[in-house]
């Protein structure tokens, strides 16, 4: 039996952790136990742009990674990172299922990695503990922490919210002494990062659709046979089934839950934030490609 | 000689220039994130991608200062134990090392900037590249701090500023 | 894999090989070992361990140190200290851990304390009479503080490698760095008047007023600082570089001390400082990821978790570990690769993270002085102008005084964790 090497960045108790106990189910399966998984959960074995690079050099085998890592790798990738482009999760799975979706896994491998299913880790919610944030306007002037990610950060800025790059760990410290507002996040870690204790308001923005990718090395990849190859495509493909029933089930669990500890939980005037962050549009098209960020927004 | 002498100390020279304005660029950039975010309220985004990547910058080239100036930190007990001429043959064993491990991370720290070139550093916009370059560089030039260092003869067991 | 990395990696120190080289080197090994990774995982990993925000504050503490020293910040905390416990026998010897604690409460680092601080009370109290291998001795133990009062390099090391809040750990840090300030003290004064040292050190000392009027603005760098992060103005890394600036500032526009030529060479030193320190840490990283990839924590956790049945006999083992490594190996190195494999167990046995923490810095802070491989003691040692054998008897009392406090923050949490609480709830 062959021992691979599977790399996330969460705990075992996340939209990952699901992803990977699903991914490693099937392979064990489907192979007949040839190969088995060995989880490197909690960033083990680095961050997400390390581990992308891991595996184009053959040292990691699998991960689940986001897409504000792999739009460093495989620029298009970041166009779902569009804030207000989904209207729900049944569009965004929609477009990812498609042709658009998979014509982009296909573009992988150019880069040296080889992209097995589009996972999911939900929508981002804001967080903060200044006041709830119904409408555009209540976003002014919050600083919010983000990732570095500079196409959530230019929507940030069109709304006028004061979009603060910052490394997580020092988040909750930032958080606990008001060195920022807020911080958004996917359903997910902000009940698995206990941030009820720190954050008094939770507006349910779903302002951008978080993507997870199921990736893995071509140095394992190339050496199967096409038998073993369909086994691990479905395995991605079940890996991302997983997660998807995990963000269905944290999206409404999870609210309960920061509820019971205290959270208030508003939802928002959604069309008034697609409105407002219009003016950046342009400079998503430019990025992108109109034909392609305007045919994402008009999948039915 | 004396040309080598005067390349040598031109060299290292540069290097240290470099450096310093460097690590005062890093902590400009870290200052004005501060200043941005508190008093200006317009965060920075690319400060902290500008101080990682000249922090790399920093320690890449700061290790061939260190090795020129034999600052690099060890464990002295054997070299204080043993005579003069044995110190010295420990210290043509040392340099050997020295001089293997900084060859073989020039080599692959060149391999690994050109394997990352198609990877762009979000918020700077240009390709990682151009901060995994300080590896090879960096260790390129610790070579010649190696060998500068060895040149000048035996050495005593140099007591380190090393500050942590 | 992991024993022949380590026994490689000790086999190069003896060797006197620098330890960055030796600890690059044994991963080496481990990819050899392994025989189908790649080479480059080297290159790649020395970069992925540098590439982090959080570890900036390391060279900037550097910095702000040498600069305050140069500067003129550092003397006249001392002036201060004097002025409030020189009048005691024995008082130098007393100022100096004063002095160490209010320089500890704005720098990260314990030699950059040890420099900054001993520069100037060193040959002061060898003036005064005091044997000089016993003030070298002192400086370097009170140096300590530097890394256990916050804010704190190896805390930030610890708290990246471990994904822990920095905030959290740095307020554990304050009560085991008052015990220890404080049973240094005493331990000093007993000395100074068993062995009728110091009966003049008052002389010449700036009465209070005087004192505080001449070193205010060297004293607010420490509320500043601390300020700044609890008061939510900065986080803990960038706190590194509003010290450094703070530093430029006082030490150029008010005491004028800092001319180019100056700032230069003090730029210069930080440098190879930072270098020597962060290469080790790079090469660690992939030290590090070799061991991570190997699952060696896991491993070990396991083992752990069978040898210690409970969280005493698992605390005093990890604190007779710890102490013996101390003794061979430098901080910064041990931390990024102890802390992620030891947590993960201690917190099983319901430890607190930041309890931990600080176990292992304070652990690992009394590595800096014990010999044969502490940084604390090279660096007392070229301030005194001694060799290192003279160091080691009267270095003992001090280690031992420092075991004698670790004991009580390792079986008394509540040090560590009364100031968190009172903060955080
Ligand atoms: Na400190
Ligand atoms: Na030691």
């Amino acid at each position: 039996a062959t021992n691979l090497k599977l790399a996330y960045a969460l705990s075992t108790n996340s939209h990952y952790g699901a992803g990977a106990d699903a991914l490693a189910k099937t392979i064990e399966g489907e192979t007949g136990g040839e190969f088995k998984l060995e989880h490197f959960p909690n960033s083990a074995l680095g961050g997400e742009r390390e581990v992308i690079e891991g595996l184009q050099l053959g040292t990691i085998d699998l991960a689940i990674v986001s897409t504000g890592a792999t739009l460093n790798f495989v620029p298009n990738t970041g166009v779902f990172d569009i804030p207000f482009l989904f209207r729900d999760l049944t569009h965004a799975r929609k477009v990812l299922d498609g042709q658009i979706g998979q014509e982009m896994l296909e573009a992988f491998p150019k880069r040296g990695l080889v992209a097995l299913a589009w996972g999911e880790q939900g929508f981002r919610q804001l967080t903060n503990n200044v006041r709830p944030v119904v409408t555009p306007d209540d976003a002014k002037g919050l600083k919010v922490r983000t990732t570095e990610n500079p196409i959530h950060i230019a929507a940030f800025r069109e709304l006028g919210i004061l979009a603060t790059p910052m490394a997580w760990p020092e988040v909750a410290t930032a958080l606990q002494q008001g060195t920022i507002d807020g911080q958004e996040n996917p359903m997910s870690v902000i009940v698995s990062a206990k941030l009820p204790q720190l954050q008094k308001y939770l507006s349910l923005t779903a302002h951008v659709y978080g993507p997870a990718l199921v990736l893995m090395s071509p140095n394992v990849y190339n050496g199967l046979s096409d038998e073993d190859k369909a086994s691990f495509k479905k395995a991605g493909h079940d890996a991302a089934l997983a997660m998807r029933a995990y963000v269905d089930d944290i999206e409404k669990s999870g609210i309960e839950e920061v509820k019971k500890q205290g959270m208030q939980v508003n939802t928002v005037d959604h069309a008034a934030f697609v409105k407002a962050v219009q003016p950046v549009y342009p400079q998503y098209y430019k990025q992108f490609g109109k034909d392609l960020v305007e045919s994402i927004r008009n999948t039915q | 000689m004396a040309f080598i002498g005067i390349l040598d100390r031109t060299l290292f020279r540069l290097v240290s220039g470099i450096t310093q304005v460097l690590i005062v660029s890093s902590v400009a950039a870290g200052f004005y994130q501060v200043i941005a975010r508190f008093i200006l309220e317009s965060p920075a985004d690319w400060s902290e991608a500008w101080t990682r990547a000249s922090l790399i910058w920093t320690v890449m080239l700061g290790i061939s200062l260190a090795f020129r100036q034999g600052a690099m930190l060890s464990v002295e007990m054997l070299h204080s134990a043993l005579g003069p001429r044995g110190a010295r043959w420990l210290e043509h064993v040392i340099l050997a090392i020295c001089v293997s491990f900084l060859g073989f991370m020039a080599w692959v720290g060149a391999q690994m900037t050109w394997r990352v070139r198609f990877q762009t550093m979000p918020s700077l916009e240009v390709s990682i590249s151009w901060v995994y370059i300080a590896i090879p560089i960096g260790t390129a030039l610790a070579i010649v701090a190696v060998l500068a260092h060895w040149a000048e003869g035996p050495h005593k067991a140099v007591v380190d500023e090393t500050t942590i | 894999m992991s024993q022949l990395m380590v026994v490689s990696m000790l086999l190069f120190f003896v060797l006197s090989v620098p330890v960055a080289v030796s600890i690059g080197l044994a991963s080496m090994v481990g990819v050899a070992y392994d025989g189908q990774m790649t080479w480059l995982v080297v290159a790649q990993q020395i970069y992925a361990s540098l590439d982090k925000y959080p570890l900036v504050a390391v060279p900037f503490f550097i910095l702000a140190g040498n600069l305050m020293e140069a500067g003129g910040i550092s003397e006249r905390m001392v002036d201060f200290a004097k002025s409030v416990v020189g009048g005691l026998q024995g008082g130098l010897a007393v100022t100096c851990v004063l002095t160490c604690m209010i320089f500890a409460a704005v720098a990260g680092s314990s030699v950059a304390t040890t420099f900054a601080v001993g520069a100037i009370l060193i040959p002061a109290m060898v003036k005064h009479g005091y044997p000089r291998p016993f003030a070298a001795s002192l400086q370097a133990s009170a140096a300590e503080l530097g890394v256990i009062i916050p804010p704190s390099i190896p805390m930030i090391l610890f708290a990246v490698a471990t994904d822990t809040s920095v905030g959290e750990l740095f307020i554990a840090g304050i009560g085991p760095g008052l015990l220890i300030s404080g049973s240094l003290m005493v331990y000093v004064w007993i000395y100074a008047r068993r062995h009728g040292f110091g009966k003049h050190d008052g002389d010449g000392r700036l009465g209070l007023w005087a004192a505080l009027k001449r070193a205010w603005l060297a004293l607010l760098m420490p509320g500043i600082i601390l300020g700044g992060i609890y008061g939510g103005i900065f986080t803990p890394t960038e706190a590194s570089a509003v010290a450094v600036v703070y530093a430029l500032f006082v030490g150029i526009f008010v005491y004028r001390r800092l001319s180019f030529t100056v700032l230069r060479k003090t730029l210069h030193r930080s440098v190879v400082s930072t270098a020597v320190i962060m290469f080790i840490i790079a090469n660690a990283g992939v030290f590090g990821f070799l061991l991570n990839r190997a699952g060696i924590p896991a491993a070990l956790g396991e083992w752990l978790g069978m040898v210690f049945s409970d969280k005493y006999t698992f605390l005093l083992g990890i604190n007779i570990a710890l102490f013996t490594i101390g003794m061979f190996i430098e901080t910064s190195a041990s931390i990024v690769v102890l802390a992620p494999l030891l947590l993960p167990v201690a917190m099983q046995f319901g430890v607190d993270p930041a309890h931990f923490g600080v176990i292992m810095v304070v652990n690992l802070a009394l590595g800096m002085i014990t010999p044969p491989f502490g940084v604390n003691l090279f660096a007392a040692c070229t301030v005194a102008n001694i060799p290192l054998e003279r160091l080691v008897r009267p270095l003992l009392p001090f280690v031992a005084v420092v075991i004698a406090c670790l004991i009580c923050i390792t079986y008394v949490p509540q040090l560590s964790l009364f100031f968190k609480q009172l903060v955080y709830g």
